[in-house]
């Protein structure tokens, strides 16, 4: 029916029919083409984002500082102020974070807690890109009145991407120790240096020693021996032996 | 005869001088060859990658949601992403020995105490905080059997096989998951996951349906 020569309308729907035939073959064709083009696409892109999703999702946190402790090359005075020597500090994350720092007696030993407000940190709460390290300058300020001795505490150095309002924020913190020595000011009225205390003792019982000899009436009488065998009386006459 | 044997050794003195300027110049000439001024050099760069000197620790992922809720009493019981009252729990994972624990922590850094905390629960309006209560910190837990009272909430980490957990307080406490013998030293790289559960209060004052928390985990000299 469909190849039929002597039908004008069949030659006429015979060629329309072909065409239709011929444009769904294209059809397919198409569909096929497309499916493949999809599917190659898709298996790319379906493997990136399983490699990038874990990526996204397990975006980590991380902070460091230097394991070296922060000490003060001197015995520092009251009143003064001192530069320390810039503490290291590291994004150990993925991602950027903001960097915080803070002194906080974490360490146990001898010595006095630090006061916070002494020590005056300048690059505290900058941004800090992951895997990035910066080195932060910290001032120490010691008080007219601080107590003279040994002072022990933390440099605490705290790494946060930001809080996210009704979430579980996880947050990460490191510490190095700060040490440090207030000595007394030079000029205080009661300041004594540690050898005053044994000199005073000493004239004492020299004095007391004195004052106890003279008060049992023992007397010393001193005779130089002249050297060609005359001697010295009390007077400081010479007489022969 | 004296005169002569002078003049021999003048020009032999003469002599010597001329052979060794021209022994220098030689040297000199042949340094200035060698020399970085002239012919090609070639360099190469290499990298050497060196243990860390820093205390450091990571923490993944740096942000989560509580789920898994449940209990609470009806009409208050949890849903699945809510948490109910009285006294309701949700975890971050699920904790037990089929359990997941999603949060990984790592000791980045050289040997050192890894310890951590926890905040007060902020509600979203910034009003009535959940105070965090427990045994071990300074604030306990005024509701019944020891459970976080009004206002209050309990948090606990835990790791896979870890005998006792870890109660959270407001000051740094050993994260015990580190250290087999309940201590909280951690080595170098050394690496754990965990899960974190909470125990809601009896009744919140705070009207707000969501709250902010904060665990922080700190790598310290040991």
């Amino acid at each position: 029916m469909f190849c039929s020569g002597d039908d004008a309308s069949g030659l006429a729907v015979a060629p329309a029919l072909s065409a239709t035939g011929g444009q769904r073959m294209a059809g397919t064709r198409h569909r096929g083409a497309w499916r493949l083009l999809t599917a190659l696409l898709a298996a790319p892109a379906g493997l990136a984002l399983l490699v990038a999703l874990p990526g996204i999702s397990q975006a980590s946190i991380g902070v460091g500082v230097q394991s070296t402790p922060v000490r003060l090359g001197s015995v520092a005075q009251q009143g003064d102020s001192y530069s320390l020597a810039p503490v290291y500090v590291v994004n150990t994350g993925t991602q950027d974070e903001s960097i915080s720092m803070r002194v906080e007696r974490l360490s146990h030993g001898p010595g006095r807690a630090v006061p916070p407000s002494w020590i005056h940190f300048t690059g505290s709460g900058m941004r800090l890109a992951a895997r990035r390290s910066a080195r932060i300058p910290l001032q120490l300020v010691v008080p007219a009145g601080a107590r003279p001795g040994k002072y022990l505490s933390d440099v605490v150095v705290a790494g946060s991407a930001g809080i996210v309002v009704g979430k579980a924020n996880l947050a990460v913190a490191a510490a190095t120790k700060l040490e440090f020595t207030v000595g007394r000011a030079s000029g205080q009225g009661l300041a004594f240096p540690p050898w005053a205390p044994w000199t005073l003792g000493g004239l004492f019982l020299v004095a007391a020693a004195a004052f106890a000899f003279r008060g049992s009436g023992l007397q010393v009488r001193v005779v130089r021996k002249p050297v060609s065998g005359s001697v010295i009386d009390g007077r400081g006459g010479y007489f022969d032996t | 005869m004296i005169r002569d044997l002078w003049h021999v050794f003048l020009v032999g003195i003469l002599a010597i001088l001329a052979l060794i300027g021209i022994a220098g110049f030689r040297i000199h000439s042949l340094a200035a060859i060698a020399g970085p001024h002239s012919g090609t050099t070639a360099s190469t760069s290499a990298t050497l990658n060196v243990l860390p000197t820093t205390l450091s620790v990571t923490v993944s992922p740096g942000t989560t949601t509580f789920s898994d809720c449940h209990g609470g009493s009806p009409p208050n019981r949890s849903t699945p992403t809510q948490l109910g009252y009285p006294n309701a729990k949700c975890s971050i994972g699920t904790l037990g020995t089929k359990g997941t624990f999603p949060v990984t922590v790592e000791n980045t850094g050289i040997s050192s105490k890894i310890e951590v905390s926890a905040s007060n629960a902020v509600p979203a309006d910034n009003g009535q905080q959940l105070q965090l209560c427990a045994a071990n910190g300074d604030v306990t837990c005024r509701g019944p059997n020891q459970e976080p009272g009004a206002n209050q909430y309990e948090a606990r980490t835990d790791s896979p096989g870890e005998v006792s957990p870890t109660w959270l307080t407001t000051n740094l406490v050993c994260d015990v998951t580190f250290d087999a013998s309940s201590g909280c030293s951690a080595a170098r790289m050394q690496t754990r996951t965990e899960g974190i559960e909470l125990t809601g209060p009896t009744t919140w004052s705070d009207k707000s349906t969501s709250y902010t928390i904060v665990i922080t985990w700190m790598a310290a000299p040991r």
